[in-house]
């Protein structure tokens, strides 16, 4: 029988797992890495998923955590210092077969662009893209929401140029 | 055709993550939970016996020195263990969920904690520990020599310093190799974070 815990996180799998995986292929774009970032992610909400208070949305609690350890899982990916866990191997996160190889194109152009930022920004935009509220922006990156607004634009400019190149320079 | 923002988001939107064996990822979150219960119980057993056995083995009672030296023993093998293990015998702190900013600054200072517990805290128990042991040794070699009493103290001191520090050095060197690094990372990200802060207001 599940206990109370397991069902509460399954529901919340269910609810942001989405989410929680565009953000990891925003971070780190090579799609083994997003794997391990993901399980990572997952982790760290069953193990503090207990100490959730309701002092927050817990929509806003999931994406601080997640992109808590996607800022510290880069720092640690140049070192290779995973803890070993014992979990299955075969996380199968493959994309549904009905996406086309033009969209697989663009998604990683889009993957590679929104990488290419600073950390912060690729915070924002993450969220930015999911439709998030300036204020929940805010209290995710811990800056102020008129920060957020200013970083706002820049960031979808930076976006919107990034992918639609100019052909001759400037 | 140009791409605009709206367009971008869709795009964004459609990758979906497909199901994946949640289950299996559970039961592997609990016995991971079981095998560090367990870790935390062998911690509170082995000090508590190790200790059981120095004051069985020891005579303390007939000397208040002895009891002493056992005491310090006692007391710097507790706070060790307390600063080692705290994060293991703790319960999970709520850090992770805090801002990205505030997150930073957490996660630094537990790194540099474990810096400072094998950089000075160990050399603190390595004073105490040789304190102790001569303090036992001082009533145990009571009836040998000045000379002989002289030479024992002296190699039982240079012993523990130089075992000490050569595991504390070797330990700092495996830091530098994976800590450091990522401390610079993290102190980069966060100077980053509060930079732009400071350029906003």
């Amino acid at each position: 029988m599940k206990t109370q815990k397991e069902a509460q996180f399954e529901s919340l799998y269910l609810d942001h797992k989405d989410k929680i995986y565009r953000l990891c292929l925003g971070f780190v774009r090579e799609k083994e890495l997003a794997k391990d970032l993901f399980q990572e992610i997952l982790i760290k909400i069953w193990r503090h998923l207990e100490s959730f208070k309701g002092e927050s949305e817990i929509s806003t609690w999931i994406y601080r955590i997640a992109y808590n350890t996607a800022l510290t899982h880069t720092a640690k990916e140049k070192k290779k210092a995973i803890q070993q866990t014992d979990f299955p191997e075969n996380l199968d996160l493959a994309e549904p077969e009905s996406f086309t190889q033009e969209k697989e194109n663009q998604l990683n152009a889009l993957y590679k662009a929104i990488s290419s930022l600073p950390e912060l920004d690729r915070i924002i935009a993450t969220l930015l893209l999911e439709g998030t509220p300036y204020k929940s922006i805010a209290e995710i990156s811990g800056i102020s929401e008129n920060y957020v607004a200013v970083k706002v634009n820049r960031i979808k400019t930076a976006l919107t140029q990034k992918l639609n190149p100019q052909p001759h320079g400037n | 055709m140009e791409t605009n923002f709206n367009d971008i988001q869709q795009l964004w939107q459609s990758q979906k993550a497909k199901d994946f064996d949640i289950q299996g990822l559970i039961s592997g979150l609990k016995k991971t939970e079981q095998k560090q219960r367990k870790e935390r119980i062998s911690i509170a057993i082995i000090t508590p016996v190790t200790l059981a056995f120095l004051f069985i083995a020891m005579p303390w009672a007939e000397s208040k020195a002895i009891l002493f030296s056992l005491l310090v023993i006692a007391v710097a093998m507790l706070w060790v263990v307390w600063l080692s293990f705290r994060s293991t015998l703790m319960p999970s702190d709520n850090s992770e969920s805090l801002s990205n900013q505030k997150y930073l600054e957490t996660q630094l200072a537990k790194l540099r904690q474990r810096y400072k517990i094998a950089g000075t805290y160990m050399y603190y128990y390595a004073l105490l520990l040789a304190i102790a042991l001569n303090v036992s040794y001082y009533v145990l070699l009571a009836p040998f020599s000045l000379e002989m009493r002289i030479a024992v103290h002296l190699a039982l001191t240079i012993i523990i310093m130089v075992m000490m520090n050569f595991s504390i050095r070797r330990r700092l060197k495996k830091y530098d190799r994976t800590i450091k690094p990522i401390m610079e990372e993290l102190e980069r990200l966060l100077s980053d974070i509060k930079k732009k802060e400071v350029i906003s207001n």
